[in-house]
C-alpha cells in the first residue's frame, strides 16, 4: 500500500494530519472532562452501541492488518511499514479502555488499568519503531548517539509513568515522552529534508503516528483523571479507520486512472504507428524502384531479377512493420542494407555504408533506423563526395549501448532548419514511447550530421501489441 | 532428382520456376492442390523434394507437408509464399525436413541455393586461392557484399588456421589508412564476411574480439591441400590482385620445386 499515496500534496498532508489530530485531541479531552464533571451515567443502549461498535473496529483492525500484509507480498514491500502502523493499532484497540470493559465488563477496574499501562508500552514501542523504519527506508543515517538518547528518554519516561502511576500523576511520564517524540520530529523536520519520491510512505506513516499520539494521549487524559469515559477511544479509531478506508479508496481510484491512462497512451502511439506505416509506404518510391527495374530488366534479366527480389524485401518488412512493434537489431540492419541497395540501384553515385558493428543482441522499434539514412542519403550529398560515408555504429558501453548513425555530408544547422521530417519525428516518437529513449541529432554546415541513440541497460521494452 | 511444385493456380508465373529448375539436373513437375493426385505420385515415384505454395483453396501448405512426409522417408519440403512465414512458425516433425522457404518474387540464386542442398545435403565450401580469389557454395559463388570482406576471408583462409588479430589484418589490407578510418573499415569487413557466411548458411569463422579464428572443416582450400602435398593446379598465381599475397609466393614456389 505504501506508494499508493502519491498523489496527496506533502506539505497540504502534513498540515492537514496536524490540524485533524489536535481537533481530535481537544474533542476528546472535552468529551472526558464533559462526562466526568456531569457525572453522566449512560444508558444501558449506548453501552450496548459501544460494545458493538468496539468489536466491530477490532474486526476493521484485524482487516487492515491482514490487507497490509498480504499487499506487502504481492503489491509492493514498502507495504511493510503499513502493515506495522496496522499492527500497533491492532493492539492499541486490544488495549482500549472501551474493549477492555466491552470483555470485562464494566467493573473490571483492574483489566483498565493493565490495558491503560499496556497502551502505554505499545505506544512507545511503536513510535520507536517507526522512527527506526524511517530511519532504515529512507536512509536518513541518524546518528548512533540518537538511539541511545531514544531508549535513554524513553526508559526515563517509563520510569517516571511506573513510579507516578498510583498517585493518578502518570501523565507527567506520558508528557515527558510525548515532549522527546516532539522534540524527535522537530529534528527530523530541520535536518533531513525529505524530498524523494519515498516521502509519500513518510508521509503516510507519519499521519498514522499522530492519530496514534492523540488516541494514546487522550486516553492518558481520561487515565489522569482517573475516568475512562466510555466510548472516547471507539470514537477516536473512527477516524483512524476512515483514513485507512479513504487510502483504500485513494489507491482504486489511482489504479483506475493508471489503466486509462496507459490505453490512451495506447491510444496515442497506435496513432503515430498508423502514421508511420503511412509515411514509410511513399509511392513515389516505389513507382521509381519499379522504373528502374524496368530499364534494369532491358540490359540484364539476372539484374532484374534481383532487384525485384530487393523490392519485395523491402515492401515484406513494411508488411511485416503492421503487426510488430520491436525488431532485432540485426534484422534492422538487414532491412536497411535492401534499403541501400534499392537506392544505388536508382541513383548514380553509389552510397558507401560502413558497419562498425561491436554488438547486435538489443531490439528497436520497427523501421526506426530507416528515416534516419533515408535522409542522410536524400540530403547530406555523401555520394558525390569522394570519400564520403554514412557510418552505422553500435558500441556495448559500461551502463547501456550506443548506436550511432553518422555521415560526412553537407550537414546543415539544425536551429535553421524547420523541425525535421516527419519520418524522423515518427522515428524519434517510437523510440520515446516504446523505449524511454530520446535520438540526438547533431549537426552543422559542412561537418555531416550524427544521430546519437543511447539505449541504457535494462531499458524494459514496453509492448502494445501481442502477436 | 525429381522435384514436385505445389500450387492451386498455374500461371504464368511457374515459367520463371520452370526456367530456372531446368538449368539444374532436376527434373521437375507442377500439380494442382489435389491431395490424392500428389500423394499417389509421392508413393509410385522416387521424389526428392516438394515445393508447396501455403494457401491453396484445396488443402493448406503446412497440411499437405505432414501428410506427404507421412508418406515418403526421402522427400524434403520447400515452401513458397508471398507470406512471411518462418521456421519458427512450423510443427516440429515438418520443420525436420523443411529445406526452406522460398518467397514470392522468386530469388533465382535461392532457388539454385535450395535445389543444390536437397542434391547434395550439406554442402562444403570450396575455396579457389589459385589465381583470383573465389569461393563457391556447390556451383554458385559465394556472395560478398564488399570487395575488402571478400579479401578479409582470403587473408584468414591464407593465414591456414592460425587466429588473425584485428592489428595483422589491418597492416595488411589498409596499411595506408590512418589508424580510426582503418579499424571502422576492418570492422565493416568483420561485418559483412559474417552476413556472407550466414547467409550462405555456414559457421566456419569464430569472431572474437579484435581477432578472428577458422574452422577448417566445413572448408575444402586449394592451397591447403597443396600445402599437404595433394594435387593443386598451382601455376604461380596465389590470390591475384591482393598486395599481401606476394608474401606467400615465394614459398609456394619453393614448394612447387620440389
Amino acid at each position: 500500500m505504501g506508494d499508493m499515496k502519491a498523489d496527496v500534496k506533502t506539505k497540504r498532508v502534513r498540515v492537514f494530519t496536524g490540524i485533524a489530530d489536535a481537533v481530535l485531541l481537544l474533542a476528546g479531552c472535552i468529551a472526558a472532562v464533559a462526562a466526568w464533571a456531569s457525572g453522566a451515567r449512560y444508558s444501558d443502549f449506548y453501552l450496548r452501541s459501544m460494545e458493538v461498535l468496539s468489536i466491530t473496529e477490532l474486526c476493521f483492525f484485524g482487516l487492515f492488518l491482514i490487507i497490509e500484509i498480504v499487499s506487502a507480498f504481492t503489491i509492493s514491500d514498502s507495504t511493510f511499514h503499513t502493515a506495522l502502523v496496522a499492527a500497533a493499532l491492532l493492539c492499541f484497540h486490544l488495549t482500549n479502555d472501551d474493549f477492555l470493559r466491552t470483555m470485562f465488563g464494566n467493573g473490571a477496574r483492574v483489566g483498565w488499568q493493565v490495558g491503560e499501562i499496556l497502551h502505554f508500552l505499545f505506544f512507545e514501542a511503536s513510535a520507536l519503531a517507526l522512527f527506526g523504519f524511517w530511519n532504515y527506508t529512507f536512509r536518513l543515517g541518524l546518528p548512533r548517539r540518537a538511539a541511545y538518547l531514544a531508549a535513554g528518554w524513553t526508559l526515563i519516561s517509563s520510569a517516571v509513568y511506573a513510579a507516578l502511576y498510583f498517585s493518578q500523576l502518570q501523565i507527567v511520564g506520558f508528557c515527558l515522552f510525548f515532549v522527546g517524540l516532539a522534540a524527535a520530529m522537530g529534528y527530523l523536520y530541520r535536518n533531513f529534508p525529505l524530498k524523494r519520491a519515498g516521502d509519500k510512505t513518510f508521509i503516510a506513516s507519519e499521519a498514522l503516528f499522530y492519530a496514534l499520539a492523540g488516541s494514546a494521549l487522550t486516553a492518558e487524559v481520561c487515565g489522569a483523571m482517573r475516568y475512562a469515559a466510555v466510548g472516547i477511544s471507539s470514537f477516536l479509531a473512527l477516524p483512524i479507520i476512515l483514513v485507512f478506508l479513504s487510502v483504500y479508496a485513494a489507491f482504486a481510484m489511482r489504479t483506475d486512472r493508471e489503466a486509462l491512462k496507459a490505453s490512451e497512451y495506447k491510444l496515442q502511439y497506435e496513432r503515430v504507428k498508423a502514421r508511420t506505416l503511412k509515411e514509410q509506404i511513399k509511392p513515389h518510391f516505389i513507382f521509381n524502384v519499379l522504373a528502374a527495374i524496368q530499364s534494369l530488366y532491358r540490359n540484364d534479366v539476372d539484374d532484374g531479377d534481383r532487384a525485384v527480389t530487393l523490392l519485395a524485401k523491402h515492401l515484406r518488412t513494411n508488411i511485416e512493420a503492421t503487426d510488430t512493434d520491436f525488431i532485432p537489431f540485426e534484422k534492422e540492419l538487414d532491412n536497411i542494407q535492401v534499403l541501400i541497395d534499392l537506392e544505388n540501384m536508382r541513383i548514380g553515385k553509389k552510397v558507401n555504408v560502413f558497419y562498425d558493428i561491436d554488438c547486435v543482441d538489443f531490439e528497436l522499434p520497427i523501421l526506426s533506423l530507416q528515416p534516419y539514412i533515408e535522409n542522410a542519403i536524400k540530403y547530406s550529398r555523401v555520394n558525390e563526395k569522394e570519400d564520403g560515408f554514412i557510418l552505422i555504429s553500435t558500441r556495448r558501453e559500461e551502463d547501456g549501448i550506443l548506436l550511432l548513425v553518422a555521415d560526412n555530408g553537407v550537414g546543415f544547422d539544425p536551429a535553421a532548419v524547420k523541425p525535421s521530417s516527419c519520418g524522423i519525428r515518427n522515428s524519434s516518437e517510437r523510440f520515446s514511447m516504446l523505449m524511454g529513449v530520446t535520438p540526438e541529432i547533431e549537426s552543422a554546415p559542412g561537418k555531416g550530421t550524427t544521430v546519437r541513440i543511447f539505449i541504457k541497460n535494462n531499458t524494459p521494452p514496453r509492448r502494445f501489441s501481442n502477436y | 532428382m525429381k522435384i514436385i511444385i505445389v500450387d492451386d493456380e498455374i500461371t504464368a508465373h511457374h515459367t520463371f520456376l520452370g526456367d530456372v529448375i531446368g538449368k539444374t539436373d532436376a527434373e521437375y513437375r507442377f500439380f494442382k492442390d489435389d491431395e490424392r493426385e500428389i500423394a499417389d505420385y509421392i508413393a509410385k515415384n522416387k521424389v526428392s523434394a516438394a515445393f508447396l505454395d501455403i494457401s491453396m483453396p484445396h488443402i493448406n501448405g503446412f497440411e499437405l507437408a505432414k501428410k506427404l512426409i507421412a508418406i515418403s522417408d526421402e522427400l524434403r519440403i520447400v515452401f513458397v509464399t508471398g507470406l512471411n512465414v518462418k521456421r519458427a512458425d512450423l510443427d516440429p516433425e515438418v520443420r525436420k525436413r523443411t529445406v526452406g522457404f522460398l518467397y514470392k518474387p522468386y530469388d533465382a540464386d535461392e532457388l539454385r541455393n535450395l535445389i543444390a542442398v536437397i542434391e547434395r545435403g550439406a554442402q562444403k565450401l570450396t575455396a579457389r586461392m589459385f589465381g583470383s580469389f573465389e569461393c563457391f557454395v556447390g556451383e554458385n559463388p559465394l556472395r560478398f557484399s564488399s570487395n575488402k570482406s571478400k579479401e578479409l576471408f582470403a587473408l584468414l583462409l591464407a593465414y591456414n588456421g592460425k587466429s588473425l588479430s584485428m592489428t595483422d589484418a589491418i597492416s595488411q589490407l589498409w596499411p595506408d589508412t590512418e589508424t580510426d578510418k582503418s579499424k571502422i573499415l576492418y570492422r565493416d569487413a568483420v561485418w559483412r564476411l559474417r552476413k556472407a557466411l550466414k547467409e550462405a548458411g555456414f559457421n566456419c569463422v569464430e569472431f572474437g574480439r579484435a581477432c578472428l579464428f577458422l574452422e577448417k572443416d566445413d572448408i575444402q582450400c586449394d592451397y591447403w591441400d597443396y600445402l599437404k602435398g595433394l594435387p593443386a593446379d598451382y601455376n604461380g598465381e596465389f590470390c591475384k590482385s591482393y598486395d599481401w599475397s606476394v608474401d606467400y609466393l615465394s614459398a609456394l614456389d619453393d614448394l612447387r620445386k620440389k
